[in-house]
């Protein structure tokens, strides 16, 4: 065989190949991540059957993680005595009251405001009930934008922890690249409502300039730069309604807001707002 | 190298910098003025070519030319200067094709096409190896042009796939047409010939795009500047590439366009050192071996269209070149199993909707890794053959191409050859790059690479003994 042959079949060998990969002798496989997350309206994790499965890669696209949101039959159960025990306190029956208050903190502590009404009923007072709404169970259906945080953002979450000491945590709300979560304080405090922002932004630079803007600008009174765990963390307030404690890491720009109460300084929550942030790991 | 070689290699590096120039332009007037208004000053810039190349003569040989006496120059002309450059232009849509993708449809498989058309012309043994170079050329353009930014815009054959396909066909009609003009000035002389074939396309191109201006108004302000640029370069490319074919042969034109990634890229290593650059989306080791490999595969071409078969007192016994024959064919096996093996794996998480995670394994031929081990693979069996015939210094050239190859694979391993695919959903691809799509590339690991770069590393060394033998023995008979 002359060499001018053995050159012309090398360079035909590969040509076929690339000719038959292009007219698609086998269909491509790929793995794709799919299953059911469910998530309890009190932001913790009921059940998680996420995996990644082998499928025909033009059908990929019909696989995703479905994420539904519901209250875990604990919470629910909770949810039940704290509204009966509402109940009692709005007909006045301290003790039926008292009874289903002690059966809620035995099981959570910080189940919404049921430790700071026990200690008010404890000391012989009546607490005012709680009208505030609990945790929206979905019945299986997923709200977009609501929990699943399963993408890029998946690495805010330690930013927005499930438990805050002194706060009750609602779900979290997720864009594609920030995550917002709401606490509502347990027992009684001059603060109305805890709101925790993480965003992820292209660069630290970026992120610094988004401290700037979003936190110096914004909340320029009594400002002043703290250690809350080994953060350091600005802190400043509106003069008015709302205080709030920021910082980066990184190029991920985080931020802490307290409202109070009217007629409160909020510059009286620079602690309870700096131990919240220092107990972000 | 005689002063001669030094001139043609001039030449055609000046072809490649008006091509090269020729394209920015283009690229700057796509949809800004009409295609016919656009293919116009190129065809002008052909005629001024034409002028430069015999000044003195061109009038007379004007006036006495009859069209029906001789019509095949013209019309190679015209398919070459006109109707080619047409037809790749009037593929280029707003912004798709992509300029990585037109670039490499219309320059480095246009090289391929007129280093092809060139061989099949020439006949020698040498020349089809200037194939291998052009393919090698094509590989490292390909890789280099996959490097200019991540996530990479070049997925041929993804999207516009017709559009890429006429693109490429417009350079096969090119390469006829250079062929048709080499054929007719064998006949006719070479003076007559680029007289013919540069007038008709500029004739031609001037009255066409006369009437588009007329029907579409042009923005003559704005683009006259560019219009006359491109006109320029046009002559640049066009005086270069029929200096080169008429004194070396069409393999020259083919390593002009194969050279033209390579020449726009260039531009962002002069933007680099000059200081005048913004954000550096270049990803230069994949880049820099894509360089290297098209720059070594052109050059290649060059060596392989100069070479020649002398007689010299070297036999090789039977049993030697049926060895080398089989090694050869080893070796070959190895480089295609290596586009046939999964190379780098793909993984896209996405926030878009509800979400997308997968992931997916590339095979070779889907890779720069993959194309870059069955190139050096080729090139060694091809140093080997060339030794073989006693080509010694083809075989050389073949066997430091093939080291670039062999080396440039290292730094191509997570180098896809498209990004985009046809399953994964546009409203992920479209966000490629964002906080709302991640999309990562890796190598992966198979026995093939190993076992196909040390069979093409053994028979480079193998090519390289034989023909230091071979110029030994040159020398002592000599």
């Amino acid at each position: 065989m002359s060499m001018r042959r053995y050159l012309t079949a090398a360079l035909s060998l590969p040509l076929a190949v690339a000719l038959a990969g292009t007219l698609g002798g086998c269909e491509r496989k790929v793995e794709v991540r799919t299953g059911t997350r469910v998530m309890c309206t009190y932001g913790h994790e009921i059940s998680d059957n996420v995996k990644m499965i082998e499928v025909p890669a033009k059908k990929s696209s019909s696989y995703k993680v479905r994420v539904v949101t519901r209250t875990c039959p604990r919470h629910a159960s909770l949810e039940r005595l704290y509204a009966e025990a509402q109940a009692a306190l709005r007909k006045g029956d301290l003790a039926a009251a008292r009874k289903k208050l002690e059966e809620i903190v035995l099981s959570d502590p910080s189940f919404r405001s049921a430790s700071s009404q026990l200690a008010v009923v404890k000391s012989g007072k009546k607490p005012s009930a709680d009208n505030s709404r609990p945790g929206n169970p979905t019945g299986g259906k997923t709200n977009p934008g609501q929990g699943d945080v399963s993408g890029p953002v998946g690495s805010l979450m330690n930013y927005t922890p499930d438990t805050l000491d002194g706060f009750v945590a609602q779900p979290v709300l997720n864009d594609p690249n920030q995550l917002t979560r709401i606490y509502r304080p347990t027992g009684t405090s001059d603060c109305i409502i805890l709101t925790a922002v993480a965003e992820q932004e292209r660069t630290a630079a970026v992120a610094g300039v988004m401290l700037t803007r979003e936190v110096k600008d914004l909340y320029p009174v009594g400002a002043t730069t703290v250690t809350a765990g080994s953060r350091k963390v600005y802190f400043g307030t509106d003069g008015s309604r709302y205080a709030a404690a920021g910082f980066c890491d990184g190029s991920i720009f985080v931020v802490y807001e307290m409202a109070v109460k009217r007629g409160v300084d909020p510059a009286k929550l620079k602690a309870s707002l700096i131990a919240a942030v220092a107990q972000i790991r | 190298m005689s002063a001669r070689r030094w001139s043609l290699t001039a030449v055609v590096l000046l072809a490649s910098c008006g091509t090269a120039g020729s394209f920015v332009v283009q690229t700057l007037l796509a949809n800004e003025a009409p295609d016919l208004v656009v293919v116009a000053a190129c065809a002008i810039g052909a005629g001024i070519a034409g002028v430069l190349a015999n000044p003195k003569d061109w009038l007379t040989g004007i006036r006495t030319w009859r069209l029906i006496d001789s019509w095949q120059a013209p019309l190679g002309g015209v398919l070459a200067f006109w109707a080619a450059p047409l037809l790749a232009l009037s593929q280029r849509l707003s912004d798709a094709p992509t300029g990585t993708e037109t670039a490499f449809f219309t320059t480095s498989c246009w090289g391929l096409a007129v280093v092809v058309a060139g061989a099949v012309l020439t006949r020698r043994w040498s020349v089809s190896v200037s194939i291998v170079g052009a393919l090698a050329s094509v590989v490292g353009s390909a890789t280099l042009l996959a490097s200019w930014e991540r996530p990479s815009s070049f997925s041929p054959f993804v999207r516009f796939v017709q559009q890429q396909s006429l693109m490429a066909v417009a350079g096969v009609v090119f390469a006829v047409a250079l062929v048709m003009l080499v054929r007719q000035a064998r006949e006719r002389g070479w003076d007559e010939v680029l007289r013919q074939a540069t007038v008709a396309p500029a004739a031609l191109g001037l009255l066409l795009g006369a009437v588009s201006a007329v029907k579409t108004p042009v923005a003559w302000g704005r683009l006259s500047t560019s219009l006359g640029a491109l006109a320029v370069f046009s002559a640049i490319a066009v005086f270069g590439m029929l200096k080169a074919v008429r004194q070396g042969g069409v393999a020259y034109a083919g390593a002009a366009f194969l050279l033209v990634p390579a020449a726009l890229t260039s531009l962002s290593v002069l933007e680099r050192l000059t200081g005048m650059h913004g954000p550096d989306p270049v990803r230069w080791g994949s880049a820099g071996a894509g360089i290297a490999l098209a720059v070594a595969g052109a050059v290649l071409v060059l060596a392989s269209a100069a070479a020649t078969t002398r007689a010299v007192p070297v036999e090789y016994r039977p049993i030697l070149v049926r060895g080398a024959a089989f090694a050869g064919t080893i070796n070959i096996a190895c480089g295609v199993a290596a586009l046939v093996v999964p190379a780098i794996r793909g993984e896209v998480t996405a926030s878009v909707g509800e979400g997308y995670h997968v992931r997916w394994s590339m095979y070779g031929i889907e890779t720069a890794p993959g194309w870059f081990l069955l190139a050096a693979s080729l090139l060694a069996a091809t140093a080997l053959f060339a030794a073989m015939k006693r080509l010694t210094g083809l075989s050389l050239v073949s066997s430091a191409v093939a080291v670039v190859a062999g080396i440039g694979y290292f730094f191509t391993l997570d180098t896809p050859l498209h990004t985009f695919t046809t399953w994964i959903p546009d409203q992920v691809q479209q966000v490629y790059g964002t906080e709302y799509a991640r999309l990562v590339f890796t190598p992966l690991s198979s026995m093939v690479a190993p076992v196909a770069l040390a069979v093409a590393a053994l028979v480079t060394l193998a090519s390289v003994v034989l023909s230091l033998r071979t110029m030994q023995a040159v020398r002592t008979e000599g």
